[in-house]
């Protein structure tokens, strides 16, 4: 998911989050690209993968850029009534019920996984959320799952 | 049900098969075995795929006989031999019975190149230490112990069954030390005593001093390692020399059911102790003929199979008897057809020297083998009698074993006498001659041997390399690595954060590449 | 609550068997011979401490199997999966008497379509829990003080576990007494708060049968837990007498002093409740990262019915160096909807990772939050399970 060993050849001095957003191609993508058209300071910390619709986000991806040292995980899509695929946010929405228990039962803090809807034209919207949850992760530090040499 | 024993590891782990060959065998868990208390690795859950092997035939020169005409034609064939030119090799799936009634016909064609899987490590130790070699100690004194030694030896990937024994004795309170070119990637020792394996492979006497150095790890501990074919005779020596100086026990975990071999050989025929290893059979030119039972070469050697073909199709003879078709079969004058292992009525030893009764109702093994005896010295014994000779061999009186007692114990338990110093031409099996080392490659391959990859079933497809190789060599994950030196092989790779930079560890055979224990090699980027 | 009788066999030979008045025996019997059922799975008896389960048609292997196992902890779901899964069984009607664990597990693989429930009449046994074989050998040797292969018989009355020798002296000794030493039952049964299978056709068991009764409590449940009453009595294989207020109330008080019981070891053994994050954290990968990717505990879990192709084992890949791995993660979440407690994948994993009290601690939240509970109704989806997964929301 991640490229790992790549990174790791420019090792930066002070740690600076890492947060992964997933973007349904529809609204939150179109609203991530705003974000950067519009040149809003959209934290550099972010990594962007886009899929259809939020729909398509298997817990298991976000569980997975955590497991590779995500610092947050960030799953985003159309408003709710808005989703292309009709209601398949609904089961984003559900199934984020149970990503909240699970990372929180696991002990990772609250602040490393938020899901949000973003229309197409909220890139503010977007890039003041990126911004927050990193200054958030800033907070609590590096993800625990973290390796050391995939800093 | 069948109540069957895993032929894997030696731990001799229980469980229950179930279904025919038309359906499948399924694998169910039996909580009541005492070895393992019904918990089994990935292997012992695979055994369905272990078993769903074509089977052997009984055949003469590759054409379908009668079991008769298979039985004749082979005594008449070894009979035509010379006892000198002649091997009796069995390191696998073979009951006690089985195995008497093996010693007994290679006895009886008066030959004494027998091998059973520990005659290297029986001819690297004296003959004081073959007690401790043959026979381990319960493994419930693993989870007494104060102090543990895992000496080159990672349980959670060779022997999973004993590595929750080794987590007990922790709770329980134990300091555990592993001695290692690698420490293990669970974190399971409090204290990693790391060999350089570059500097080993150099000057194993020099490096081996380091151990010398730390006493402390091995005083009055028990110390857990490994006997297999492969084994470095040079750490094996050392690891005894170590213990006899320190007072401490040794544990060798051995594959298969190497312990039940061990115990019938050195009673039934200790002067074969000192016969061909494995590796001369099938390198030693003056072995004419083989005689396989229940063995694949190609599993249990580290050659690969081309090599191996090409030596099994110099002989002048071979026989196999087996329930499974190997890579030996089609070159094998004559093939004898068992049943699988969880079919046999018999018993095994496991490492500790608990007797286990295997729940099979088939004697078809012995039967077949006690037919030759009978073609060979005209005498000839039933199951009954074959069984009663192992029982008194083991020393187990008439009754049948029990299985949640260990029967079969040490008489000594700690080693007396330190074998003869490193110069005395010990024969590192495993290990390359330093100076092809320095020359020929850039890499060391650690070839882990691990009982459950070889019989085939599953390999693991990688290799794992050190974080430095990996940022030497500008690895991306979709990447591939070539391992090479005489041979060459390509394959994925994981990065592992333990290894030292020039270490490349394999638990899988990788033919031709890793022949031994340590192997020099290149490695290189493959996109 | 259904109608609650008092039951027993009419056979003498399966009264002297059974655990108490011998009715499942009987009415597994009846069903077999009067065509209610095409076959029924017991477990067989092998000794004390090994009970196989067996598929038969052979009313006579039912009758050998009579009596209960209480050092045989096997859940038999997998084993009815299985059976389903042989093409000429299909379509079979199956009886088989089952702890509430089985019933669950059973009832979760019928909502994953793995079998049809109406096939299967499920004899609900009550449970005040299950103990380990070897435990129980080693509780033998060192809390009764006696050679565990002299035991012919063991038996729970009252709070109490009974040795009978060969001899036919008989031993005792508080299960609360055995459980401070460390013996007793499994943390699953400790934890387990279904005691009454109320989610099966019938629920039997001793509870509420009261002193110089000998007599199996019956509640009929479901339709088809009152065809197999109504077979067994009408063709004479049960005497029945309806269960009296006393009896009801003894039961019922029972019941409750057992849930409490089970709640109280849960906080007991929730040894990490009071952790800190960190400290949670440290605890799950500390124990998971032991894990030597067998796949046993997946193979055996009652409550999942994926094939190979499954996530969990997909998705992970043996070269991915996770602190988790992938398997361990998607099998805690997908089942923190499902998790029944069994603790049947902590039995056979060989590395003993406390399995049943990491994925209760996930499952616990999740299903109160839910407010679901797995393996008690067939009509109720599985809220995680994605392929029926509610698109409207499901707090
Ligand atoms: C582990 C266990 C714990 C129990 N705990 C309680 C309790 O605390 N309170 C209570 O009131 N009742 C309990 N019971 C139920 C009780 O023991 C009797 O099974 C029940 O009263 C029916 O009696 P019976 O004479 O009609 O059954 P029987 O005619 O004796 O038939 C019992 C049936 O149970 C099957 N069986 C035996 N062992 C097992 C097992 N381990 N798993 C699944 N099936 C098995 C047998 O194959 C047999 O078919 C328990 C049963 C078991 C198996
Ligand atoms: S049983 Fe234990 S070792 Fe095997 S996969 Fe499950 S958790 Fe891992
Ligand atoms: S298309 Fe955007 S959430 Fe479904």
């Amino acid at each position: 998911m991640l490229a790992v060993v790549d990174e790791q050849m420019n090792e930066k001095k002070e740690w600076e989050p890492k947060v992964l957003a997933f973007c349904c191609n529809w609204c939150s993508y179109a609203g991530a690209d705003a974000a950067g058209l519009e040149r809003r300071q959209t934290p550099p910390t972010i990594r962007v993968i886009r899929v259809m619709c939020s729909g398509r986000i298997d817990p298991a991806f976000v569980l997975m850029g955590f497991l590779e040292g995500a610092d947050a995980v960030l799953i985003t899509g159309c408003h709710i009534g808005d989703c292309h695929y009709v209601d398949a946010n609904y089961k984003t929405r559900n199934r984020f019920e149970f990503l909240k228990e699970f990372v929180d039962e696991l002990g990772l803090e609250p602040e490393r996984l938020r899901l949000e809807w973003i229309s197409a034209s909220e890139g503010a919207i977007f890039a003041d959320m990126v911004k927050e949850v990193t200054e958030n992760v800033k907070k609590v530090g590096p993800s625990p799952f973290r390796k050391s040499w995939k800093k | 049900m069948i109540k069957t024993i895993c032929p894997g590891c030696g731990l001799g782990c229980g469980l229950y098969l179930e279904g025919d060959e038309e359906r499948g065998l399924k694998v169910w868990h039996r909580k009541r075995a005492p070895v393992n208390v019904g918990k089994l690795c990935a292997f012992g859950m695979s055994l369905p795929q272990y078993y769903d092997r074509e089977r052997l035939n009984n055949t003469v020169d590759g054409k379908p006989v009668t079991l008769d005409e298979a039985v004749s034609e082979a005594v008449r064939r070894l009979k035509g031999v010379k006892p000198e030119e002649l091997a009796f090799v069995s390191v696998g799936a073979a009951t006690c019975e089985e195995l008497a009634s093996f010693i007994n016909l290679c006895k009886g064609l008066g030959c004494k190149n027998l091998e059973l899987g520990l005659n290297a490590a029986f001819k690297t130790l004296p003959e004081s230490s073959h007690e401790l070699l043959e026979i381990g100690v319960p493994l419930a004194d693993v989870e007494r112990a104060s102090k543990l030694v895992l000496f080159f030896v990672e349980p959670f990937l060779q022997y999973p069954l004993l590595a929750r024994r080794i987590l007990k004795a922790k709770k329980n309170g134990a300091k555990v030390f592993e001695v290692a070119f690698v420490g293990s990637e669970r974190g399971i020792a409090d204290e990693t005593v790391l060999l350089d394996a570059t500097a080993f492979i150099n000057a194993a006497a020099e490096e081996l001093k380091k151990l010398r150095a730390r006493k402390d790890v091995f005083e009055d501990a028990l110390v857990i390692s490994e006997a297999n074919p492969y084994t470095d005779a040079v750490l094996l020596r050392e690891m005894f020399a170590v213990c006899a100086e320190c007072g401490a026990t040794p544990l060798l975990m051995k594959p298969f059911l190497t312990t039940s071999a061990a115990l019938l050989q050195s009673s039934l025929a200790p002067e074969t102790k000192q016969g061909l290893s494995l590796l001369e059979v099938f390198e030693d030119e003056r072995v004419k003929a083989l005689f396989l039972l229940e063995t694949d070469p190609a599993g249990a050697l580290l050659l690969n199979e081309r090599k191996i073909r090409k030596r099994l199709s110099e002989l002048e003879l071979l026989v196999e008897q087996g329930a499974f078709r190997t890579v030996a079969s089609e070159l094998a004058g004559v093939t004898l057809a068992s049943e699988a292992f969880f079919e046999k009525r018999g018993v095994i030893v496991n490492v500790e020297g608990r007797v286990l009764e295997n729940g099979g109702t088939s004697a078809a093994g012995v039967e077949i083998l006690e037919r030759m005896v009978e073609g060979v010295t005209g005498g000839r014994r039933s199951f009954e009698e074959v069984r009663s000779e192992v029982f008194g061999t083991l020393g187990l009186g008439e009754t049948s074993p029990k299985e949640d007692d260990v029967q079969v114990k040490r008489k000594e338990t700690k080693v007396l006498a330190e074998p003869e110093g490193l110069q005395g031409g010990a024969t590192a099996v495993g290990t390359a001659r330093g100076a092809e080392a320095a020359e020929s490659g850039d890499y060391l391959l650690l070839y882990r041997t691990t009982p459950a990859f070889w019989s085939g079933v599953f390999a693991k497809s990688f290799v794992e390399i050190s974080v430095d190789a990996a940022r030497s060599l500008k690895l991306f994950r979709d990447d591939d690595v070539e391992i090479s030196n005489a041979e060459s092989v390509t394959l994925d790779f994981k990065i592992s954060e333990r290894l030292p930079e020039r270490l490349i560890v394999s638990e899988t055979k990788l033919a031709g590449v890793s022949e031994r224990l340590l192997s020099p090699v290149r490695l290189r980027r493959k996109e | 609550m259904g109608t609650c009788y008092l039951a027993w066999a009419t056979d003498e030979k399966i009264r002297r068997r059974a655990a108490n008045g011998g009715f499942v025996t009987a009415a597994l019997v009846a069903a077999l011979e009067n065509g209610l059922l095409d076959a029924v799975v017991v477990v067989k008896k092998e000794d004390v401490y090994e009970g196989i389960p067996t598929v038969t048609s052979a009313p006579e292997v039912v009758v050998e199997s009579a009596g209960s196992l209480h050092a045989v902890p096997v859940n038999l779901t997998k084993f009815v999966v299985e059976f389903y899964k042989d093409e000429k069984n299909k379509g079979k009607k199956i009886g088989l008497p089952v702890k509430p664990c089985d019933a669950r597990g059973i009832i979760e693989q019928a909502k994953r379509q793995q079998l049809d429930i109406n096939d299967i009449y499920l004899v609900g046994l009550n449970c005040g829990g299950t103990l380990h074989p070897l435990n129980l050998r080693e509780a033998a040797a060192e809390v009764y003080g006696i050679d565990p292969d002299a035991v012919v018989k063991e038996e729970i009355k009252a709070g109490k576990l009974f040795l009978t020798l060969q001899s036919g002296e008989e031993r005792e000794c508080k299960i609360e007494e055995l459980e401070k030493k460390g013996y007793g039952r499994r943390d699953s049964c400790k934890m387990c708060i279904t005691k009454i299978p109320t989610m099966a056709d019938l629920a039997c068991g001793n509870w509420g049968v009261l002193k110089g009764e000998e007599a199996t409590f019956v509640e009929v449940l479901t339709g088809k837990g009152e065809a197999l009453l109504k077979n067994a009595l009408e063709n004479g294989y049960i005497k029945v007498k309806e269960a009296s207020e006393k009896s009801l109330e003894v039961r019922e008080r029972i019941k409750n002093a057992m849930v409490k019981l089970a709640e109280e070891w849960w906080e007991k053994l929730d040894a990490v409740k009071e952790l800190t994050r960190d400290e949670r954290l440290k605890f799950y990968v500390e124990t998971l990262r032991l894990c030597i990717n067998c796949g046993a505990c997946r193979t055996v879990c009652p409550v999942c019915a994926c094939d190979d192709a499954a996530k969990c084992v997909s998705m992970h890949d043996e070269r991915d160096d996770y602190v988790i791995s992938m398997y361990n993660v998607i099998r805690l979440l997908h089942l923190m909807d499902s998790c029944i407690g069994c603790g049947q994948c902590e039995d056979v994993c060989p590395v003993d990772i406390p399995l049943t009290f990491i994925h209760r601690r996930f499952a616990e939240r999740m299903q109160r939050k839910l407010n679901y509970m797995p393996g008690m109704n067939v009509s109720e989806k599985p809220p995680f399970y994605e392929a029926e997964l509610q698109w409207h929301d499901i707090l």
